[in-house]
């Protein structure tokens, strides 16, 4: 199983990309992250969905967690109005946003190599480099989990039913 | 003049440059200071840890701490953020209004508690509230600021250069009520008339936008209501404490550290909830600080000054006041407020000592001067610097000469107002 095996596409923005629209799409389509795009296309950097939300609150409620209850449903309308008008750039721009280089592994690279280096550069996507392809491809953390969990789950005595603990149980009900 | 004295005061100086100009944490400075003057000679261990008169002035570090602990669970409460937020609506949301009720609110709180915690608290409320009207915060933040600044000029607890006047001037927790707050009512009048002026243009009204106002809801700011109960209960008995420390004869320090102590038992916080607002680096500042003006004191120099001063002064205590009084804000007004009352602490207490009652108006002098003078720039007060911050990250930076721009009307008419009171309330008859 490689970084080739497990490649995704995912929706790629570039700073000029309304934050309104940003959020959407991290919304429909339940992403970890947004990746970032140069002018020419190329990805270049990765925020994390977490991150576009530290973004999209205002810094007095971060400072402050006892206000974020005072401010009800008009709060979310507020939260709006905020974004309009800024885009990704704007996001990318700000100090208080941690915007990471878009970490790149190669096609071969192995789970456990995937695994590592995403912890190492604290990010839940990779870009897969690999010229070849028409458009970018991506692992993101979730696919690289799916397919060590179903690795695990094809070994016999790994699968869920064959842990520790319902063997303790059978040998004492034994 | 000795070798001795000529290092110990050179280092003296070398901190102070450093703290001025901030180009090293000035805690790391107060600390390098004071070891530097052990290793010099002008003091020695017993002297540090145990000498009231050039140690460190342990009633100023354990009253701070006592009150950095009980101001923490406070906080927690959400106390703060409910009285601000009651306080807009109870303004119907109109911006002059609202801005009249949080300078009130920040001066009164200012006065009990740090002022740099005052800020923390009512900034991000003025945030919501400012942006709920459609306005720019900066004239409700600035005007905040000002009235912080001024409110914790009134009381013992309320600006750190006024606990080490306390402890140095053996001056209670009443005489700083007695003496200090009648102005100070009148000074948040004024800044009241001031920032009418000076931000006229910041008020006009928008029923739309005083709805949103009204829409928010203040009680769900309280999260806890056992703890709120709990810690103004405690905080009820700390001032009590603090109003009767002349007639039971325990120090305000020890009144906060017992105020702090059962609000610790009481709350039953996790260590982390009960001391993570306590500001360890404050501390070991004073303590370094402390060290530092206390070997000065151990070599004479203090006294050499204070002579020097006794012989110019006289018995014109009036004109001394004045002095100090615009000296110390202008003085304040630049660099960090805590090292210079630190120094002139001792020298006031020897021009007091000489003159007796007649001199005893040179202590309001330097408590006015130096707390009101923190108003001149965007640096005069750590308050001042976390508030320009705070704006700063929520996208409304404000300039250091936006800032002067303002408090240098504030602190002249403040600290001008000031120098009649002298006269009329000491040196008149």
């Amino acid at each position: 199983m490689h970084a080739a095996d497990l490649a995704t596409t995912l929706a790629v923005v570039d700073r000029s990309t309304p934050a309104l629209d940003a959020v959407r799409l991290i919304a429909d389509q339940d992403l970890v992250g947004l990746v970032i795009a140069e002018a020419d296309g190329h990805p270049s950097a990765v925020v994390s969905s977490i991150d576009v939300v530290r973004y999209m609150l205002p810094g007095y409620l971060l400072d402050d967690l006892s206000l974020t209850n005072t401010v009800g449903e008009v709060g979310l309308d507020d939260l709006h109005q905020g974004l309009q008008g800024r885009t990704i750039g704007d996001l990318v721009d700000d100090s208080d946003v941690s915007v990471r280089s878009v970490l790149v592994v190669p096609p071969d690279a192995g789970p456990i190599e995937i695994a590592a280096r995403m912890v190492d550069a604290r990010t839940q996507v990779a870009l897969i480099d690999d010229p070849s392809r028409s458009e970018p491809a991506f692992v993101t953390l979730p696919g690289l989990l799916d397919a060590v969990v179903a690795r695990w789950d094809a070994v016999p005595d790994r699968s869920p039913h064959a842990d520790g603990a319902d063997t303790a149980r059978d040998e004492s009900e034994g | 003049m000795t070798v001795q004295i000529v290092l110990a005061v050179a280092a003296f100086v070398v901190a102070y440059v450093f703290i001025a100009t901030e180009k090293l944490p000035r805690t790391l400075v107060a600390l390098g200071g004071a070891a530097l003057m052990v290793l010099i000679g002008a003091t020695d261990d017993a002297a540090v840890f145990f000498s009231e008169e050039t140690g460190i002035d342990w009633n100023v570090v354990f009253l701070l701490l006592g009150m950095m602990i009980i101001v923490g669970i406070l906080r927690q409460t959400g106390l703060f953020e409910y009285l601000a937020i009651w306080s807009a609506k109870i303004a119907k949301g109109r911006p002059f209004r609202i801005m009249v009720m949080l300078i009130v609110i920040t001066a009164v709180l200012s006065a009990f508690l740090d002022n740099v915690t005052t800020i923390l608290l009512i900034a991000p409320v003025s945030l919501l509230v400012a942006q709920r009207l459609g306005k720019s915060p900066v004239p409700y933040l600035l005007a905040e600021v000002f009235a912080s600044n001024i409110g914790g000029t009134a009381t013992l607890i309320g600006d750190p250069p006024n606990l080490i006047i306390g402890s140095r001037g053996d001056i209670g927790f009443n005489d700083f009520i007695t003496e200090l707050a009648p102005i100070i009512v009148v000074l948040v009048a004024v800044l009241v008339g001031l920032c009418r002026v000076l931000f006229r243009k910041s008020f006009a009204y928008d029923a739309d936008r005083a709805e949103r106002v009204m829409a928010l809801d203040e009680r769900e700011a309280i999260r806890d209501r056992g703890l709120l109960v709990k810690s103004l209960v405690v905080v009820g008995l700390v001032l009590v404490g603090f109003v009767t420390s002349t007639f039971t004869g325990l120090e305000p320090a020890i009144v906060a550290l017992l105020g702090a102590g059962l609000l610790v038992l009481l709350a039953r916080l996790e260590p982390k909830r009960v001391f993570g607002d306590v500001e360890w680096e404050t501390l070991l500042f004073f303590a370094g600080l402390f060290v530092m003006v206390g070997s000065l004191v151990n070599l004479g120099v203090i006294e050499t000054i204070g002579q020097a001063a006794k012989g110019a002064v006289g018995d014109h205590y009036f004109a001394a006041s004045g002095v100090l009084l615009f000296g110390s804000a202008l003085f304040s007004g630049i660099v960090d407020n805590i090292p210079f009352v630190a120094t002139m602490a001792p020298l006031t207490a020897d021009l007091v000592q000489s003159g007796g009652g007649d001199a005893r108006p040179l202590w309001w002098a330097l408590a006015l001067g130096a707390d009101l003078g923190g108003n001149l720039t965007a640096v005069g007060a750590s308050a001042n610097v976390v508030m320009t911050g705070i704006a700063k990250r929520n996208g409304h930076a404000v300039s250091f000469w936006e800032f002067t721009k303002y408090g240098l009307v504030v602190t002249a008419v403040t600290v001008g107002l000031c120098f009649p009171y002298l006269w009329l309330r000491y040196f008149l008859a």
